[in-house]
């Protein structure tokens, strides 16, 4: 059972961070090789405000996002300067200082040592450190990105967003300014992801450079690829994929040293197969071009 | 006093040069066929480990050479035509292929680990002896790195004019659609791009072999730093590639020994994000020239 | 009739290319003036140094008393100088009225912050938005396709719609690209029509065309470009 619930706070997790690539992705068409950026300083800026500062969560989690707003300034000045292919190249760069910066800065992050000890929220008192409560309070969270999006799909402000990303030059032509819709697609993006990044934090009270690295980027990117980008299902539905193939594979009697390899063989190449076939992904609203 | 400035120099020009191999491979198959290739990085492992193998067994450079560049041309070949040319053939974004060659080194990748496992492997009888002048060492391996890495620019050079494929490639990089319409097998230039560029990578996977074994995880590293090359050299010259590589090798390293070993990568990014900022073409000039043609 | 644009001396060269040179002429409100030339004569540079998306070497631009020189695509844009492209520009993931709509001045609903504070405003908008493109595609007899996605219509739908698109903005100076290339004359018909009504309502015209014979009919200047320069008056 408490398996079971584990493997809820991982979906949960990933949901959220499947939804913030997506906003970037799908509603932007901004292809993004950081999204891990934006998971990790989430998941360093609480953990040490936490544990350095002796932040509570309530405290910790709107100074981390607010930093995930601050990143979110530097993309978007990119978004508004280079393009496409580009873009995404920018993106890995940053991504892979991003890591630098995380493993060497050790007085900040302790570096490859990681941060540990970082306690869990607490609601009225009642601390949230078993998986069950930390699985409801998750689920709140994706209840709560969710309903933004049921409400958000439907503004002129995301028609705008999409918009911009079918074509910018006709947004500017008729007297609008892209830039300003990348740009709050952007931080939308960041500040999910960096929720994504607190629950991550303090869920598993230790966290390390690991996990944040290009790989969890492309990860990310390849669930919302694979899921198909735009809407709200098809992010969750990459999401479920990628948390539950593992579970499957194991269900097959596969070692765990193989299953490892065999996961990223089946994911590398469905993200072939979509992108050659199916580029809107399996419940995709929105065909990358 | 200078014997450490000077060795470090010394390495950097021979791994810089082997990696030049790989760099001119990534420039080439990225100006001609417009396609980001990061599985690159998967063809370049795939080299070493059918070298490895087939070393392993038979204790025979050539077989094992010749094995390892017949698996290489073979897999890039199908890569080609399973995945990059009818991307092509749509007109897709090069984001697109960016994305499917992730997924191919991700593919390629692991089944290399699951056939050969995740950890490093080495070649116990490779060759070893060094030459010394004063506190400057110069091993075997590297000579054998230079003399095999010279052969192979130059080969690649010849192999260039011979077919007369360096014009069809310039013009190919230029524009492919006007390309089509003189008359160029775009097709053909693109296959033998791709062949000629993954056969110089995997004689370069292989010197690496012998020197210092096979990571199987290195690949994108290895790739992204070609990448930065290919960024920075925005013409089809070979000795321009070769030059970057050696200086961008020789700025790693550095950094490496006289800052911190792990601020290499952080550096050579921070160079490759500078360089997209500030060199590659604006948004509005992009599309503005887009609709010109 | 008063002038509405006045271009003076405009000329653009780089690198020893002056597809531009020395142009200038003014063009009265409510008017519809033709751009010939071959192709290479520079009718779409100069498209793109009056609309901003290339920065004039030589020479200076007005528009309704203020000057557009220098100033940045998206100022000049906002000014009511809107430009139609020769491959028609719209939002092809959009159904047809969404891209209307999108095209159209808002108040609010397009920024974050009137969405969040200002929500009834955002939804009355919305509505009268709406109906507007509907009313905008009957007047020209397109209202069947507004439920469709712009990306599964034909390449003259395409066209028309984009050009719907600019009625929607409340442009005060239309630059045409091209907008008969490609079409049946049952089509360059249509938007001939389109054009003439928008004229009638107090839009201005200035289209580049190839079709000489159709755009002359409902033009009432014509200005003829060969290699950078004007020929005729």
């Amino acid at each position: 059972m408490n398996y079971f619930l584990h493997i809820s706070v991982l979906l949960e997790i990933y949901i959220l961070l499947a939804l913030s690539a997506n906003q970037k992705v799908g509603l932007s068409g901004l292809l993004t090789l950081a999204q891990a950026v934006f998971y990790g300083v989430g998941a360093y800026v609480t953990a040490i405000l936490i544990t350095k500062l002796g932040f509570s969560y309530w405290l910790a989690m709107p100074a981390a996002l607010l930093t995930c707003v601050l990143v979110a300034f530097l993309f978007s000045f990119i978004a508004g300067k280079v393009r496409d292919l580009y873009f995404s190249l920018a993106t890995l760069a940053i991504q892979i200082i991003f890591f630098s910066i995380v493993y060497n800065w050790i007085s900040l992050t302790n570096g490859p040592y990681g941060i540990a000890g970082i306690s869990s929220p607490e609601i009225f008192g009642l601390k949230i450190n078993s998986p069950g409560s930390f699985a409801l309070f998750g689920a709140v969270w994706v209840l709560f990105v969710v309903l933004f999006y049921i409400w958000f799909l439907k503004t002129p402000l995301c028609r705008m967003i999409q918009a911009t990303r079918d074509d910018q030059i006709a947004v500017l032509s008729l007297g609008k300014n892209p830039n300003y819709y990348k740009g709050v697609s952007i931080i939308i993006s960041a500040v999910i992801a960096g929720i994504a990044g607190t629950l991550y934090a303090t869920y598993v009270t230790f966290i390390d450079p690991s996990s944040f690295t290009l790989d969890e980027s492309i990860l990310i990117l390849s669930i919302v690829l694979i899921g198909g980008a735009g809407g709200i299902i098809g992010p969750i539905s990459g999401a479920l994929i990628y948390i539950l193939l593992p579970e499957l594979l194991k269900f097959m009697k596969m070692p765990d040293s193989v299953a490892a390899n065999m996961r990223m063989i089946l994911f590398g190449l469905l993200l072939v197969l979509i992108v050659r076939f199916k580029p809107k992904g399996i419940f995709g609203k929105y065909l990358i071009k | 006093m200078f014997d450490t400035p000077i060795q470090i120099l010394l390495n950097s020009v021979v791994s810089g040069l082997i990696l030049s191999l790989v760099s001119i491979g990534f420039t080439y198959i990225f100006r001609v066929t417009r396609v980001f290739h990061l599985a690159h990085g998967g063809v370049y492992i795939a080299g070493a480990f059918s070298f490895w193998w087939i070393f392993t067994r038979t204790s025979s450079w050539i077989a094992a050479i010749v094995f390892a560049m017949a698996i290489v041309a073979v897999l890039i070949y199908s890569i080609e035509k399973i995945v990059y040319l009818p991307l092509n053939r749509k007109q897709s974004d090069q984001s697109i292929s960016l994305i499917a060659s992730m997924g191919l080194y991700a593919v390629v990748v692991n089944i290399l680990a699951l056939l050969f496992g995740n950890d490093n492997k080495t070649i116990f009888d490779s060759i070893s002896g060094t030459f010394e002048l004063g506190n400057i060492i110069f091993t075997k391996v590297q000579m054998l790195q230079v003399i095999v890495g010279i052969f192979a620019i130059a080969g690649f050079l010849i192999y260039l004019k011979f077919t007369k494929s360096n014009l069809a490639m310039q013009s190919v990089s230029d524009n492919e659609t006007i390309s089509k319409a003189f008359g160029i097998n775009t097709e053909n230039i693109r296959v033998r791009v791709f062949i000629a560029g993954s056969v110089l990578a995997c004689i370069a996977a292989i010197l690496k072999t012998i020197e210092v074994g096979i990571d199987p995880h290195a690949g994108m590293g290895i790739t992204l730093t070609a990448a930065v090359v290919a960024i920075l050299v925005s013409r089809l010259n070979v000795l321009l590639i070769i030059a970057f590589t050696v200086v961008l090798t020789l700025l790693q390293n550095s950094v490496e020994w006289f800052l911190d070993a792990q601020w290499r990568d952080g550096i050579t990014f921070l160079i490759l994000l500078l360089v997209i900022l500030f060199r590659t073409e604006g948004i509005i000039s992009y599309n503005l020239r887009k609709d010109r043609t | 009739m008063s002038e509405i644009l006045k271009l003076e001396d405009l000329s653009k060269s780089f690198e020893g290319i002056t597809p531009v040179k020395d142009v200038s002429f003014s063009i009265n409100k409510q008017s519809i003036t033709l751009i010939t030339g071959e192709n290479g004569a520079g009718k779409t540079t100069l498209f793109n140094l009056i609309t901003g998306l290339e920065k004039p070497t030589k020479g200076h631009v007005h528009f309704n008393g203020t000057s557009l020189t220098g100033k940045s695509a998206l100022d000049i844009a906002r000014q009511g100088v809107i430009r139609l492209y020769q491959q028609p520009r719209l939002f092809k993931n959009l159904s047809v009225w969404e891209n209307l709509v999108s095209a159209a001045h808002r108040n609010s609903g397009d920024n974050f912050l009137s969405l969040i504070f200002n929500n009834r405003a955002v939804k009355s908008e919305e509505t009268k938005l709406k109906q507007k493109a509907i009313d905008l595609l009957r007047k020209f007899g397109l209202e069947d396709l507004s439920d469709q996605n712009a990306g599964e219509l034909s390449y003259g739908q395409q066209k028309l719609i984009s050009f719907c698109m600019i009625a929607m903005n409340g442009t005060k100076l239309a630059l045409l690209d091209e907008p008969f290339a490609g079409l049946n004359p049952q089509t360059i018909d249509r938007l001939s029509d389109m054009i003439v009504k928008m004229k009638e309502e107090g839009m201005t015209f200035i289209i580049i065309e190839h079709n000489i014979s159709r755009a002359l009919k409902i033009s009432d200047s014509h200005l003829a470009m060969r290699e950078g320069s004007l020929v005729r008056e």
